[in-house]
């Protein structure tokens, strides 16, 4: 038995012994507790941006090739100093828009009939590879008659194409004049038909989409509206190359829905280049199905594709930009409001304006040129556009 | 404000005197209530340090509604009975397995200076648990009925069944055993 003095000492001492470890307690808590709250910051941090880590990763890297075969003589012309800068500028945006026609210029043999050095437009990316990067064009001079640039070999289906060899514009530069062909190709589809399937929906950000091996469809060039019209409702693809035939018949029947076609409204300040082709551009990682025009607006060129927007990227997006960033990666530099319609801008290094707004929650366009922006905000202040019925125009 | 109040308020301003104080008050008294539990001199009198441990690492606040000793014998039965939860054993121990019977003679001693008390006491061990915890507030520490109520979270009208029936046992074991009982 312990007598009081004893139980007194051993009471003080479960007290100090306990202290201790209250003490020892707090100073585990108090050097555990940043580490843990820094980790769990990160894991929610990281959760947070999950998705965008993860669409990061899968966004390809940009647009294909874009070949536009410029010719240069040694002759000296006298064309008239006062063309030449507009002449520039439309070639450029021509350049720069048409985003991929390569695959039927290397079959054609055109680029070889023309036998001199040639620009090209590139416009980038190999698939297959996962990293992200913003757009990029670069200009690749050749100094001998070869192919664009493709990442697979063409397949030798050739389709029926015509070589226009009649030059459209002419660019005098002392001593050589450049020659411009903006519209080596023309496409003649056959008309047989096969009807296919239904399209299938691709989630642009299922980890389980791979890339497609094989080079992306290219855009296909018409001489107008109704050409486009009969091209779709023949249905035949047989003359394009064997990869890219689903992805034409996926355009088509997604424009067949519609039966319609958005265009420029031309009036008599905003005319329709109708020298110049119409293109349809197929779906691609990096941009959605649409036809495009060219404009002059007090004579400097405007591209302007109607797209069919993403519905599923539109269901989790708000706003043109960020669609646009979402869907394929594109930043947005301002947005403005004209004619009560948000417009996303992108200026580039190269002073190239992308202006692009939804026309409803199905469709948008996309406007480029190398206008100035106060040019473009004056071009947007009375751009319109109509639908055009495929069915009336055939 | 009775001693152990101030003693626990000194304790409580810093002075380890005031537990001191406290200890020698109540160590023997609050060793024997808790034996009348267990049963058991040694785990009683660890019980009883349980207690001042406590008051001396969790500090409680005392109101002042009742007695210092009242609430300080109701913090014993408290941890006792969690204890007893604990360890499942409220099965009363027999006299003859007690291992720490002299201990239990010596703390009764000391405390319990009048002999025929001591010898009440011993025959508590063969009554009820509530019986013996009653009568041992009430004859031995001098707990009031009402006292005796707090401490075993009873009502006043329970305990004095209680009592009446304690005191009715007590007698007939006390008989049995032979003690001259008079009336």
């Amino acid at each position: 038995m312990k007598n009081d003095d004893e139980m007194y000492r051993i009471v003080l001492s479960r007290r100090e012994e306990y202290r201790k470890k209250k003490e020892k307690r707090i100073r585990t808590f108090r050097r555990t507790a940043p580490v843990l709250a820094c980790l769990c910051f990160t894991v929610v941090f990281g959760l947070r941006f999950w998705d965008d880590l993860a669409k990061f990763s899968r966004v390809p890297r940009q647009p294909d090739i874009i070949d536009k075969p410029m010719t240069e003589t040694s002759e000296t012309t006298a064309a008239a100093d006062t063309t030449e800068s507009s002449s520039m500028d439309q070639e450029m945006i021509i350049a720069a828009v048409s985003t991929t026609i390569s695959a039927q210029n290397t079959e054609t043999g055109m680029v070889a009939a023309t036998g001199s050095p040639q620009m090209q437009t590139v416009t980038a990316a190999v698939s297959g590879e996962e990293s992200y990067r913003e757009p990029e064009h670069e200009t690749i001079e050749h100094t001998e008659t070869q192919a664009p640039v493709t990442t697979a070999p063409v397949v030798e289906t050739e389709p029926v194409i015509e070589v226009q060899t009649t030059p459209v514009q002419t660019v005098t530069e002392a001593p050589v004049t450049i020659v411009y062909e903006p519209e080596p190709i023309t496409t003649e589809p056959p008309g047989t038909a096969q009807a296919p399937g239904p399209p299938p929906v691709q989630d642009p950000f299922d980890p389980s989409v791979q890339e497609p091996v094989a080079p992306p469809a290219q855009p296909i060039s018409f001489d107008d509206i109704t050409a486009i019209a009969d091209a779709i409702y023949n249905n035949d693809v047989s003359s394009y190359p064997e990869q890219a035939q689903e992805v034409y018949l996926r355009m088509f029947e997604k424009i067949r829905n519609d039966n319609f076609v958005y265009q420029p409204l031309d009036n008599e300040l905003i005319s329709l280049r109708e020298d110049l082709s119409v293109y349809l551009f197929p779906d691609a990682v990096y941009e959605d199905v649409g036809i495009g025009y060219y404009a002059t607006y007090k004579g400097k060129l405007y591209h302007v594709t109607f797209c069919y927007a993403d519905p599923y990227v539109v269901s989790r997006t708000d706003g043109i930009a960020e669609y646009l960033k979402k869907r394929m990666g594109r930043r947005s530099d301002k947005e403005i409001v004209i004619q009560n319609q948000t417009v996303s801008e992108l200026i580039t290094n190269d002073n190239r304006i992308y202006a692009s707004s939804f026309i409803d929650s199905t469709h948008y366009y996309d406007i480029v040129t190398s206008a100035s922006e106060d040019e473009v905000m004056d071009f947007l202040s009375i751009f319109s556009y109509e639908q055009i019925h495929l069915k009336k125009s055939r | 404000m009775d001693n152990g109040e101030s003693s626990y308020r000194r304790f409580l301003a810093g002075d380890d005197e005031g537990l001191h104080e406290i200890i020698c008050s109540y160590r023997a008294g609050l060793i024997l209530y808790l034996n009348s539990f267990v049963q058991n001199i040694n785990m009683a009198e660890d019980l009883t340090e349980d207690t001042f441990a406590e008051l001396a690492i969790k500090c409680p606040k005392f109101s002042g509604k009742s007695s210092f000793k009242t609430w300080l014998f109701a913090i014993g039965r408290n941890i006792t009975a969690k204890c007893l939860r604990k360890h499942a054993k409220l099965s009363v121990v027999p006299l003859e397995s007690q291992e720490n019977l002299a201990d239990e003679e010596n703390i009764e001693r000391n405390y319990i200076k009048s002999e025929q008390k001591r010898m009440v006491h011993q025959a508590l061990h063969r009554l009820k648990l509530e019986y013996r915890q009653v009568l041992y507030l009430i004859f031995f520490e001098g707990f009031s009925n009402a006292e005796a109520a707090l401490i075993m979270k009873k009502s006043n009208r329970q305990i004095e069944a209680l009592l009446y029936n304690a005191k009715k046992a007590l007698k007939s074991e006390l008989v049995r055993s032979g003690f001259e009982y008079e009336e």
